[in-house]
């Protein structure tokens, strides 16, 4: 290991500020001495100090076991055909699920609201409407459900959790009762729109894979790279300090419910262009799996800590858990053992992490 | 040192990860070392003709793919069915079971069957509960030269495959039919007459076979001036119950109860138990050893079994023939075999047998 020494300044009172983001109503990151000796301008120490990077690791440690566990089957262009497909539904669910997480809040109700939009959006197909009009109807669905989601928990002031529990179980009753429990199909040939929102790219590569990666994109750059971001990180961090800073609290906060409905909605109209059919029971445990994946990839319960990176890479490791372990011969019972392990390990890495990083730990 | 100890984290799970993965296929390796010893021992005892001599075969491997609850009794009698077969025929059977919080998700049962695919097995058994959403897996497959059989739920009401859905064969029951039937049973045996309201509880509503099942009760009953209503409860006993309750307890009129499965037939037997009633007949689907306990008790007046246990083991051994002699795989039917009261005794002994 080369590490570069910082010059002069080391072990003295030289601090400096770490060059990731500055948010507004939260101190500034200060590295102490006992970090500085080693935070010089190696790429690689910058590398490991990234607060991504032990995630990151740990799905390469998890892809190299599988592809030698599965005798070649787990690094297969199939495989990850497969995997990158329901990775896909579960992603872009998971991108507004743990942007909201990052401003501090929670979305129970993303699995019904899911199944909702969609059934309604493929009803209407069958019955003959247009699938752009499906579409649109769909995302108002879940633009809906999320500003309820929102107002309900600003408005009135109830915990998010507490609040989208009893919009969950609203939503999957109303659904319940709309459509009877029925699977609504639509039979091929599909339309081009589902086919451009589901279908699939050259052999094995399904388009839902280009729409996960290209909102998480958009929404990452949201959420890093604007005034937007900047604020539902300082709302999920100190949101008293936030709100004396002068950030529009109410509204960022209501805004980021929207957003996190409208892509449970779309991740719907996703997975029924993928599928071809929808019904009540197909969003089921999509608000567990997301938060899980958020929780992954380093999103604090607590809010003001996350990235999209962390998101992206928590759901590839949720979806190379359930695929990786069956290929490896691994009773398929062990899963759900692994996915809980994994989220307590890593937890206790990002928690870790954050600290080297903030070199709090003196 | 932060940075030590989280590498030593990941150094650690990546350990114990490889004895996890590991473990279980070394497991197996040895398994069947054992196993071909063992096949290898028989096949030199000649003197012993007594059992048949299996085909000779490498290592096969099948996959099972069901949308089967982990925790459904139903399901666990296709699995030991399964399991049976490929011990006796010494083929190595792989189980995939989607999780308890995805027991209606479908396309959970897809990614499963994808995976599947991915392992180039010998042959899958799988179930196919939407007619579009298993269309590319199976094609995939077939494509690949990969054998499928479908259990218990297919894509059509007779089981027969199609160009979208295409599969060689499928064990399993005609779930219109067998609605059909145990309509027209009920409406004999609890003498239904015309104007008396039925309930039909279903435990599953997005499940097509249950569907399907209901969709055949109402052919029966309604054309013969007997009016159903479908009670949606869940897939839990005990919040199930109390919808039904609640609405035996508004309904007073209904004059018998029909279930689609085990989950009904206790959520049924509960309500009329929490409102005090009596006298309402329970006609229903499937058996499970609460359900056979409830029919021996005349709580349930008659039950369509569509044997499970055969549906499992009948899947891996038409697979297994496919493998060695290249037998092409049939249709097999495997229900509905009425259970009531009367015949309980007798039957019962081969439920019992087949690990009910």
């Amino acid at each position: 290991m080369s590490l570069k020494t910082v010059g002069p300044g080391v072990g003295g009172s030289h601090a400096s500020v770490v060059p990731e983001q500055v948010r507004p109503g939260t101190e500034p990151r200060i590295e102490g001495p006992a970090v500085s000796r080693w935070a010089g301008d190696s790429p690689l120490v910058r590398l490991v100090r990234q607060r991504e990077f032990g995630i990151i690791a740990v799905g390469v440690v998890l892809f190299v076991l599988f592809s030698f566990a599965s005798n070649g089957t787990f690094d297969s262009f199939q495989t990850w055909g497969g995997i990158g497909s329901s990775a896909a539904e579960l992603g872009i669910v998971s991108v507004g699920v743990g942007f909201l997480m990052v401003s501090g809040e929670f979305d129970l109700s993303v699995g019904a609201n899911f199944a909702f939009a969609a059934l309604v959006m493929a009803t209407m197909i069958h019955d003959g409407y247009s699938p752009i009009e499906g579409l649109l109807v769909d995302l108002g669905i879940g633009l809906g459900i999320g500003l309820v989601n929102g107002i309900v928990t600003v408005v009135l002031n109830i915990p998010s959790f507490i609040a989208t529990l009893g919009t969950y179980f609203l939503w999957s009753a109303v659904v319940l009762i709309v459509t009877g429990g029925t699977t609504i199909t639509i039979l091929p040939p599909a339309p081009t729109l589902l086919n451009v929102l589901g279908g699939i790219i050259g052999e094995q590569m399904r388009s839902e894979l280009l729409w996960w990666l290209g909102i998480a994109l958009v929404v990452g750059i949201v959420l890093h790279r604007t005034v937007t971001g900047n604020w539902i990180y300082a709302i999920g961090g100190k949101r008293m300090a936030a709100r004396e800073a002068g950030v529009a609290v109410a509204r960022t906060r209501i805004l980021a419910f929207v957003l996190c409905g409208m892509l449970a909605a779309f991740a719907g109209a996703v997975q029924l262009a993928h599928l071809g059919s929808m019904s009540a029971g197909y969003g089921t445990a999509y608000q567990l799996e997301a938060i899980a994946a958020s929780v992954i990839g380093g999103c604090a319960l607590t809010g003001g800590r996350g990235s999209m990176l962390g998101i992206v890479v928590g759901t590839i490791i949720l979806q190379m858990l359930a695929s990786g372990l069956i290929l490896s011969g691994v009773s398929p019972y062990w899963y759900q053992a692994v996915v809980g392990i994994i989220i307590i390990v890593a937890v206790a890495m990002h928690t870790r992490i954050g600290a080297a990083v903030r070199g709090s730990e003196g | 040192m932060r940075l030590l100890g989280v590498a030593a984290v990941v150094v650690s799970l990546g350990a114990w990860f490889v004895g996890v993965a590991a473990g279980p296929a070394f497991a197996a390796s040895a398994h069947h070392e054992k196993s071909k010893r063992a096949n290898h021992e028989r096949s030199a005892e000649k003197k012993k003709p007594k059992s048949a001599k299996l085909p000779k075969h490498g290592k096969l491997t099948y996959y099972f793919v069901s949308h089967g609850c982990p925790t459904t009794t139903f399901w666990v009698n296709v699995w030991n069915g399964a399991e049976d077969a490929g011990k006796q025929f010494g083929v190595n059977v792989k189980i995939l079971k989607v999780t308890t919080a995805q027991c209606t998700n479908v396309s959970a049962v897809v990614t499963l069957l994808d995976t599947a695919i991915a392992a180039h097995p010998d042959g899958i058994v799988a179930t196919v509960e939407s007619p579009t959403a298993f269309s590319s897996a199976l094609k995939t497959a077939t494509h690949d030269g990969i054998p499928v059989v479908v259990m218990n739920t297919a894509p059509t009401n007779t089981g027969k495959p199609t160009a979208t859905n295409p599969y060689l064969a499928y064990i399993g029951q005609d779930n219109y039919t067998a609605g059909v039937e145990a309509g027209t049973e009920a409406i004999k045996l609890f003498h239904l007459s015309r104007g008396a309201p039925v309930v039909i509880v279903d435990h599953e509503p997005t499940n097509i076979s249950l569907t399907a099942r209901d969709k055949g009760i109402e052919a029966a009953m309604n054309p013969a001036g007997i009016p159903t209503t479908v009670v949606n409860t869940s897939t839990t006993v005990s919040s199930g119950t109390s919808v039904l309750s609640a609405y035996l307890t508004t309904h007073k009129t209904v004059k018998a109860i029909m279930e689609l499965g085990p989950t009904g037939a206790q959520q049924a037997v509960g309500a009329l138990k929490a409102d005090n009633l009596k006298g309402i007949p329970i006609g229903g689907f499937d058996l499970s050893s609460t359900v056979l306990s409830y029919i021996k008790r005349g709580l349930v007046g008659f039950t369509l079994d569509q044997q499970p246990y055969l549906q499992g083991y009948y899947s891996v051994e038409e697979l297994f023939l496919k493998s060695t002699v290249g037998a092409a795989p049939v249709t097999i039917y495997t229900g509905p075999a009425f259970l009531t009261p009367k015949n309980v005794k007798k039957l019962g002994k081969f439920v019992t047998l087949t690990g009910y």
